[in-house]
């Protein structure tokens, strides 16, 4: 049924715009290159305060890559509390999070509704975990606060088609700058944390252009490369060197133990890079 | 003025006294009525708790075409209000529409008549406001849009169709149907060639506009609005044609994409009355300010509202929608007092828009 | 135009309700019941006065963004004009049902339409406050509203009272302006494209209906009166419905 709440537009379906290159994308593909260095991540840009009227709020964007219809990831993220607990709610001798993950309507190649779907469930379920090992949670029993990050737009090739099934590697991509963003947040609002908690994406691509042996990035862009073979998403407290979440997706053979470890090693190097970051925006708004 | 801080108190007299912000939160009438009047002796001028004169408004700075996924976008930021705006284009074919009709019965009227019918008939126009993202402590997601939220957006969605903004022919995807071989001979002979080559249209480009509010700060219609006409005047949707054999619409980015065609500039300008005395049930209601551009304290105080949108293009200001309620002070004298602050702040944001 | 240019009303159509009314006019016809002051929910209540709650229904469907808008303006305008200080932490709740709108040859009607709907707004304010007398809900003033539109016609500009569908399909602008019982203005909403100038005029026409002042001529004269004016005159109008619905209470004595 129609959201009544909402302005819904004409009765019977839309459709995206279909473009005519769409099968010819393949042949574009090669062209995409990465041109950073395989150790390199993007530049970021952070800022705290972007909502004054919540406790803390933080704005992360990801430089756009060079090619013209990449964007580069741009969120927002606010963070309400700590306040206490609605009256209804079970007694908690630590702070209850919440976290809501939502992509705007337009953030997408294609437009997203209004409703969350599964994988925005998803990328809060994540954000939750990576972010509880990191806040001193008992000190605030009986409260609780909401983390509130919207995706502005997502890291995504407007052109490419929608069968190469980006997505998923898109999702850790997010994930990773929500940690970061909510972060910067939480400090923003003075909540007291164990370390700055920051998010980092390393992959394993196999690029036909090289001689076709897989190797390891780290902030991949799906589009830049012919193929992802696996993932791993890593939420990283560098003063503790403690992992408080790990996401790995993808096909590697099982026998290779030492390539898992060297995924998530360079999910950690990409996490204190983006630390770095983190730490001297901080150090910026408390000068 | 009674808001001392309470750092500079003598630490002799147990008086108590507030911050500001503290002030502020426990009485916000009398502290924004103290702000307002100041002493008689003092020579301090009438100013708001945000440090406004009451007609002043926040500059206004917007940004255009910053996201590349949507076809159109803008950025308003006016103190501490942000908001977003993304307009996308979507397909609808005609077989999608229930009472398509191609000859609508009002064919007297001239076509752009008939395409300002067609945007409202088929409702091309889907303009929707976020507000719970977190943007103020009051709007936290998870719950249906508010009442606000779908004022705005209804009041968006009526002023869109009631300026007549988007020019409605420009979202029409036509085909020009392709005589078979063997027909040609047939129809030259009758001599109905005209008649054979009309266009008729395919498919309607319907606008998603999607508003999210990053920070609320007050007036969240202004800024709004500011932003989706920003986002309009910015959208530029690919070329399309349809293809007969595929039956659909195909879209080609190697020709140049078609930009709207906005017709005017249509700017809001909202105000709240606050009141001298919070009790309006008496006759002698007491001073008043007119505060222009209020904040979210503001808000929450002023029972009146105006909006009013003017287009001050031509020669002549044209009102293009007036809205009122909630009170009586704002009589006819100062609502056309009204209209003249009206184009004072048409002018601001005209010129932020570039 | 068809429908009849006269209003009709009747007080106290529902028996259950504190207070009701049934008004028609200009081809729209709605009830609105009266319930108040009672409880309040915990999240509408207000320490120092009563919440006024307004629920409006369409007469086909179910209410959209468009009857939330509606809700906020009527809710705004009756929260002026009840004594809502007398009746802390209480609610008063007004319910309108649209029962009839008048039909329209020219558009085809959808049943879910988010634009704002200028015509039936007098209906639905004049309603409620006749609903809100029938319950004897302390008021600073009563109310009336009266839309205007304002048509090209031959060149020349005209202005309308009550226009049919079809006069706004083809107006300029449309107008809805309420005053209170003390002349003041209490509500003001416009749409279209009308200068200073025209919106003054727009002003002075729903003035003359909404506030004329009382007038010395009675009975036949009155009626006759009001064939020039162009309009009904409103306040006149609440008062005899009221007069009327008073005498017929009070007739077993």
């Amino acid at each position: 049924m129609a959201d009544r709440r909402r302005i819904n537009g004409p009765a019977g379906a839309t459709i995206p715009p279909v473009f005519d290159e769409d099968g010819k994308q393949y042949e574009h593909k090669v062209a995409k290159i990465r041109d950073r260095a395989p150790t390199a991540i993007r530049k970021m840009f952070l800022k705290t305060g972007v909502t004054p009227s919540a406790s803390g709020s933080a704005y992360l964007e990801y430089e756009s890559s060079a090619k013209s219809g990449v964007s580069g990831l741009k969120l927002s993220c606010t963070v309400h509390g700590p306040r206490s607990l609605p009256r209804s709610s079970p007694f908690s001798p630590h702070i209850v999070l919440s976290t809501h993950v939502k992509y705007a309507p337009f953030a997408t190649k294609q437009r997203r509704g209004y409703l969350r779907d599964p994988s925005e469930r998803d990328l809060g379920t994540h954000l939750e975990t990576a972010l509880r090992g990191a806040i001193i949670a008992d000190r605030w029993p009986k409260s609780g606060v909401d983390i509130i990050i919207s995706i502005i737009e997502g890291d995504q090739d407007r052109e490419t088609s929608k069968f190469q099934g980006d997505e998923t590697w898109d999702m850790m991509n997010a994930l990773s700058g929500c940690i970061t963003v909510a972060s910067a947040a939480l400090a923003d609002a003075g909540i007291d944390c164990v370390d700055t908690v920051a998010g980092g994406v390393a992959a394993l691509v196999q690029d036909t252009s090289d001689d076709s042996t897989p190797r390891i990035v780290l902030d991949p862009i799906p589009s830049e490369h012919e193929k992802i073979l696996g993932a791993c998403c890593v939420a990283y407290l560098p003063i503790r060197d403690e992992v408080t979440n790990l996401w790995f997706k993808g096909d590697l053979p099982a026998s290779d133990i030492d390539l898992y470890t060297k995924l998530v090693e360079s999910g950690i190097q990409a996490s204190r890079n983006g630390n770095r970051v983190l730490v001297e925006c901080l150090g910026e708004t408390v000068a | 003025m009674a808001t001392t801080s309470s750092t500079g108190a003598p630490a002799a007299a147990p008086s108590l006294t507030f911050t500001r912000p503290v002030f502020a939160k426990l009485s916000p009438h009398p502290y924004l009525l103290l702000s307002l009047s100041p002493d008689e002796s003092s020579s301090t001028r009438s100013r708001r708790t945000n440090g406004r004169a009451p007609h002043e408004a926040r500059p206004i700075q917007i940004n255009t075409g910053s996201l590349s996924q949507a076809h159109g976008s803008a950025l308003v930021r006016t103190g501490d209000t942000t908001v977003i705006c993304g307009v996308r284009g979507e397909l609808l074919p005609v077989t999608s529409i229930p009472q398509f009709r191609p000859t609508p019965s009002y064919e007297n009227a001239d076509d752009e008549e008939k395409a300002r019918k067609e945007l409202k008939e088929y409702d091309l126009l889907v303009p929707n406001i976020e507000l719970a993202t977190g943007c103020a402590p009051q709007f936290l997601p998870g719950v249906p849009p508010t009442t606000l939220a779908q004022t705005l957006s209804t009041r968006v969605y009526s002023l869109l169709h009631s300026s007549g903004l988007v020019d409605g022919r420009d979202l029409r995807v036509k085909y020009r149907p392709v005589r078979p071989p063997q027909d040609t001979e047939a129809m030259e002979e009758d001599g109905q060639e005209e008649e054979e080559e009309e266009e008729e249209v395919k498919a309607f480009w319907v606008l998603y506009i999607d508003l999210l509010f990053v920070s609320f700060d007050g007036n969240p219609f202004d800024a709004a609005w500011a932003a989706v006409l920003a986002a309009l005047r910015d959208t530029v949707l690919p070329a399309a044609k349809w293809d007969a054999d595929r039956e659909m619409v195909i879209c080609t980015t190697k020709e140049k994409g078609k930009k709207l065609n906005i017709r005017g500039h249509p700017v809001p300008c909202s105000a709240a009355v606050f009141l001298e005395k919070a009790d309006q049930q008496h006759q002698d209601k007491g001073r008043h300010w007119i505060l222009l551009d209020p904040d979210r304290l503001e808000e929450t105080l002023c029972g009146e509202v105006i909006t009013v949108v003017v287009d001050c293009e031509g020669n002549e200001t044209r009102v293009r929608s007036l809205e009122k309620q909630g009170g009586t002070v704002l009589g006819r004298e100062l609502i056309r007092g009204f209209v003249g602050v009206a184009e004072g702040r048409w002018k601001e944001v005209v010129k932020a828009m570039g | 135009m068809t429908a009849s240019t006269l209003p009709e009303a009747a007080l106290g159509v529902l028996p259950r309700a504190d207070g009701s009314a049934k008004y028609s006019h200009a081809g729209y016809t709605v009830t609105a019941s009266v319930n108040g002051p009672i409880e309040a929910q915990r999240r509408d209540e207000h320490p120092y006065e009563a919440h006024v709650d307004v629920i409006v229904r369409p007469a086909a469907g179910v209410g959209g963004t468009r009857e939330r808008h509606l809700e906020s303006i009527l809710q705004s305008s009756l929260t002026q004009i009840i004594l809502v200080k007398n009746f802390p932490r209480s609610l008063i709740q007004v319910v309108l049902q649209v029962e009839d709108t008048p039909e329209n040859d020219y558009v085809n009607t959808k049943l879910v339409q988010a634009s704002l709907n200028f015509a039936i707004m007098p209906a639905l304010f004049q309603t409620s406050v006749l609903a809100l007398l029938s319950a004897g809900v302390p008021m600073r003033a009563t109310a009336a509203a009266t839309a205007v539109a304002v048509v090209p016609e031959d060149g020349a500009k005209k202005i309308v009272v009550d226009p049919s569908p079809r006069q706004i399909e083809i107006a300029q602008s449309v107008h809805v302006l309420a005053f209170t019982s003390q002349e003041e203005l209490l509500l003001a909403e416009s749409e279209g494209d009308f200068t200073v100038k025209e919106w003054d005029d727009v002003y002075e026409t729903a003035q003359k209906i909404c506030c004329r002042p009382a007038s010395t001529k009675e009975g036949m004269e009155m009626v006759l009166d009001e064939e020039d004016a162009g309009g009904p005159d409103m306040r006149h109008f609440l008062r005899s419905t009221l007069e009327s619905k008073v005498t017929a209470d009070l007739h077993w004595k």
